[in-house]
């Protein structure tokens, strides 16, 4: 038996027992289950030791010039603390580590966020209308949709009403109306989201369907 | 007006216009009609002798005597306040003649009996006439010498300055040997020292916190006679009270009866009698029943008239605070206006139902009367000490959670009562919640749950098995499709071009799909040099997958068609570290050889130094991190993204905005790709007859239990909902 087969014998066991699931819960798709979430924590520790730990931290300590070293002394500690929060004793001595996690990719995701989404996709939406984007009633409509959509989705998020003479309370008429259109646009986008999900979930069933028929010899 | 009530057994201040105490529930004014007009509160002053001596320490069951013997018509000749006529108090010496208000107010709640025998005791004062001091002070003359030393006068009293037993008892016994004929000395010792012992205070003038042996008198019988007293010492209105007030003496038969007629009873079974039936009045008698308003009255029955009986009762059993309070209601009372001093006796006061009802104590006492527990001494207030005065019953003298709730029943009629039960059962049926038929979930079905599947797996597994090719690929490219392939079309030939692996193992069957042709379309137009790196830590091992199954036909071999950096960590931070420096950020590849420093990334220092970056992603945020970290320096290289489908609209206004350089979503748009690529791979094709029977197959299934849904609901809403 080559090891191909082997694997694929592994593999379209495996399969059966994940699809199991749709008849019920049982124990094979519960041991399937672990079995894979068993394999991935392993591999994953694997892949931190060997490509990150060892080769980035432990090698360069050992073998590398002082200055790196020394560089090194200071994640090497962060390190330290941070694994003390395992011991719930110890785990005030890993907050530090956790701050300074926690504060730089906070200060890199607001960044890139800004950089990267907010103030392009806000200029994309001006220029919609723009000469070069609307040389065509197509692409007219096309930007005109565009913004629509999203003042009007960005109108559905303001909840700001005042509170009327019967002591109920409501947004602005103005308001209202933009805001009505933009849960219109809103129910489409979740309607695509969910397309989209739908879509994915039916190719990777698709493609385990082909699997096993090609395992067996049917397609 | 006080605007304070002090309550008699704990002590408690309350507002006047509280019924109960509010610390121990005690009634604060009585129910018997005997009480004075304004309830017979107590009432606290700041200026008042807060000692046990003063008027308003006078117990309930005092008053309600005073009352009971205004009813029997007591003797109103001897005693005057209950002090003997030879201790008549100073009372011009003991109040001024201008007492302060609070004084007058305190003199106003005189039991009016109190005034009336305060207002005969002189042989020629009318009752309730006004009596002059002068008058007072000669009957006072006229006591006898002994009497100064029969006890402790109201002055000494007032003064605090009370003799002890060891000062007076001697004079007393001297001035009863003197007045005494008949009993010898002997038996005057002999009848003291049984007073002494049936006293709890071994004889000492009683004070408010000691207790008259109540028990014991009532437990006497006439064959336990000590000895008797001589007629002496009988006072003149027990005299006149022993020839027969009818009233008095059917009310004190209870007490006297089996007291023989023929001879005096003895002098301290009398006086314990009359002790006993005065401390305990308030417990023993019914509010109708006065069996003890012939306690001092019964005196006069036994025939004491030789007995100066009112200087024995004032100096031996008068408690000290009785001797100082009422003085002072006989001084007030002669300063009275004569309406006030009226001898009609005080009506009964009518209390309300409610009020009646909101006063437990009665019920209480009327069903605890008679236990064990009133013998307990009283253990607070100034009736401390006292045994048998108050009755002990658990929960009265002391501090209670609530009142008791007492049931209240209305008189209704039929028709009433018949309209009422037809109103309860009108705002029960309005109250009752209507069981709403639950809608049957169609997810929790699980029988639909297996037909759903069978029907999926056996047509998609039909499709696939057939190798069917009845759905045609779509005709039109997507915008973003057509960017991305001619995004590809535009990397110079052997360029060195980024691929990102951020996807998971789950979604390894549609990303590989998708992404497949437009691969297979870049390496077969430009054949250029790939880093792959991947910030889960199972892309690297995807990568190595895609390239050697996916891409096998290219026959891209590792470290020289393809450099394996493998994982990179840090999230969005590790990222943002690689787009500013690469190689300072992953210096080694997956197989921790030095990766920069082969042939195919020797070239590389920056990430401008790629040709293009290509992100395979399953997640809108895995895409989202490398378009928003790189977006700073990667200058104009062209940054492509093969989504998963269900992160393809999300990632689609980057595409729109030129962020992206160009965007394969899915199966959908690797049809695209895989028709620029000339049907290459062909996995697209191999996966569309079904994909599109799935598709069609959920419209189907989505519009159909639509239906049924709104069937079903249409179909509830017409049936008749009944109550």
């Amino acid at each position: 038996m080559s090891v191909d087969l082997l694997v694929g014998a592994v593999a379209f066991i495996l399969t059966l027992m994940t699809l199991s699931y749709l008849v019920a819960d049982n124990p094979a798709f519960r041991v399937a289950v672990h079995i894979f979430v068993g394999v991935a924590a392993g591999y994953v520790a694997a892949v931190a030791w060997w490509q990150v730990l060892w080769p980035d931290l432990l090698l360069p300590l050992a073998n590398g010039p002082a200055v790196r070293r020394a560089a090194l002394a200071i994640p090497l500690l962060l390190s330290g603390m941070l694994l003390m929060k395992a011991w719930p004793p110890l785990t005030r001595i890993g907050a530090p580590a956790m701050a300074l996690l926690v504060g730089a990719a906070a200060a890199v995701a607001v960044g890139g966020a800004v950089q990267g989404t907010l103030i392009p996709q806000t200029s994309a939406t001006i220029d919609a209308l723009g000469t070069q984007n609307a040389r065509t009633f197509e692409m007219l409509v096309n930007g005109v949709l565009v913004l629509a959509g999203v003042v009007s989705s960005l109108a559905y998020f303001h909840f700001s009403a005042r509170t009327g003479a019967d002591g109920s309370t409501r947004r602005f008429a103005v308001l209202e109306i933009i805001a009505t259109v933009g849960s219109v646009f809103l129910a489409i986008t979740l309607g695509v989201l969910f397309a989209g999900v739908y879509s994915a979930a039916l190719t990777a069933l698709i493609e385990r369907l082909h699997f096993l028929g090609s395992f067996l010899g049917l397609n | 007006m006080e605007d304070t009530i002090t309550c008699p057994v704990c002590g408690e201040t309350n507002p006047a216009d509280l019924v109960l105490c509010r610390n121990c529930q005690w009634p604060l004014r009585s129910t018997t009609g005997s009480e004075p007009a304004d309830g017979g509160a107590i009432r606290s002053d700041d200026s008042a002798p807060q000692d046990s001596t003063s008027w308003t320490a006078i117990p309930d069951w005092l008053r309600d005597l005073g009352s009971d013997a205004e009813q029997s018509a007591a003797p109103e000749s001897v005693i005057r306040d209950g002090m003997p006529a030879g201790s008549e108090p100073h009372a011009e010496e003991e109040t001024p003649p201008e007492l302060p208000s609070r004084d007058q107010s305190a003199m106003d709640e005189v039991p009016e009996w109190v005034a009336r025998i305060a207002g005969t005791t002189g042989s020629d004062a009318e009752p309730g006439s006004e009596i002059p001091w002068g008058k007072t002070e000669a009957r006072r003359d006229e006591a006898p010498a002994g009497a100064e030393a029969m006890g402790p006068t109201s002055e000494q009293v007032t003064s605090g300055q009370i003799p002890s037993e060891d000062e007076w008892r001697p004079a007393f016994d001297e001035s009863i040997s003197k007045q005494t004929a008949g009993p010898g000395e002997g038996e005057i010792y002999e009848w003291l020292r049984r007073l002494d012992a049936s006293s709890p205070a071994g004889g000492d003038v009683p004070t408010p916190g000691s207790k008259p042996n109540a028990g014991a008198a009532d437990n006497r019988t006439p064959s336990q006679a000590a000895p008797v007293l001589p007629a002496e010492v009988i006072p003149d209105w027990l005299a006149d009270e022993s020839m027969g007030s009818g009233p008095t003496a059917q009310a004190g038969t209870d007490v006297a009866s089996g007291v023989p007629q023929a001879g005096p009873p003895a002098a301290d079974e009398m006086l314990s009698d009359a002790a006993a039936n005065a401390t305990g009045a308030k417990r023993q008698i019914e509010p109708q029943q006065n069996g003890a308003v012939g306690a001092l009255p019964e005196l006069a029955t036994s025939g004491l008239s030789g007995i100066d009986v009112d200087a024995v009762v004032a100096s031996m059993q008068t408690p000290d605070w009785l001797s100082e309070g009422i003085p002072r209601a006989a001084a007030s009372d002669e300063r009275l206006p004569p309406a006030a001093r009226e001898q009609e006796p005080i009506a009964p006061a009518e209390l309300p139902s409610w009020v009646q009802a909101m006063q437990p104590v009665e019920s209480i006492m009327q069903a605890a009367s008679g236990g064990a527990a009133e013998e307990a001494p009283v253990d607070r207030g100034p009736l401390l000490g006292l045994q048998g005065v108050l009755p002990a019953i658990p929960g009265v003298g002391k501090p209670s959670g609530k009142p008791q709730v007492r049931a209240m029943r209305l008189e209704v009629t039929e028709q009433q009562r018949a309209r009422a039960s037809m109103l309860e059962e009108l705002l029960v049926g309005e109250t009752r919640p209507i069981p709403l038929k639950a809608a049957s979930l169609l997810g929790s079905n699980r029988s639909l749950r297996w037909a759903l599947a069978a029907i999926l797996v056996v047509i998609l597994g039909g499709a696939l098995a057939s190798r069917s090719q009845s759905f045609p690929l779509p005709v039109g490219i997507p915008n973003e499709t057509l960017r991305a392939i001619q995004s590809v079309e535009n990397i110079p030939p052997d360029a060195r071009v980024l691929v990102v692996f951020d996807y998971e193992p789950a979604t390894v069957g549609e990303m590989e799909a998708s992404a497949a042709s437009l691969m297979d379309h870049l390496l077969l137009l430009r054949h250029p040099v790939l880093a792959l790196i991947s910030t889960s830590p199972t892309g690297s091992v995807l990568a190595e997958r895609f390239m050697a199954n996916t891409l096998a036909s290219r026959a891209y071999q590792p470290g020289v068609g393809y450099v394996n950096l493998g994982y990179l960590p840090g999230g969005l931070a590790g990222v943002r570290a690689f787009a500013r420096d690469p190689l300072q950020t992953v210096p080694l590849g997956a197989d921790a050889g030095a990766a920069w420093d082969s042939p195919a990334l020797q070239s590389v220092a920056h990430l401008t130094d790629f040709a293009a970056i290509l992100v395979l992603s399953d997640s809108l945020e895995s895409g989202r991190v490398w378009i928003e970290q790189t977006s700073a320096d990667r200058g104009q290289v062209p940054l492509i993204v093969v989504s998963s489908a269900q992160a393809g609209p999300m990632l689609l206004p980057y595409a729109e905005s030129g962020q992206v350089g160009g965007l394969v979503s899915g199966l959908n748009g690797a049809a695209g790709t895989e028709m620029a690529n000339g049907g290459l791979p062909g996995f697209v094709r191999r996966y569309w007859d079904a994909y599109s029977l799935g598709m069609l197959l959920a419209a189907c299934m989505i519009v159909l239990g639509g239906a049924w849904y709104a069937w079903t609901e249409i179909r509830a809403r017409r049936a008749p909902v009944g109550i």
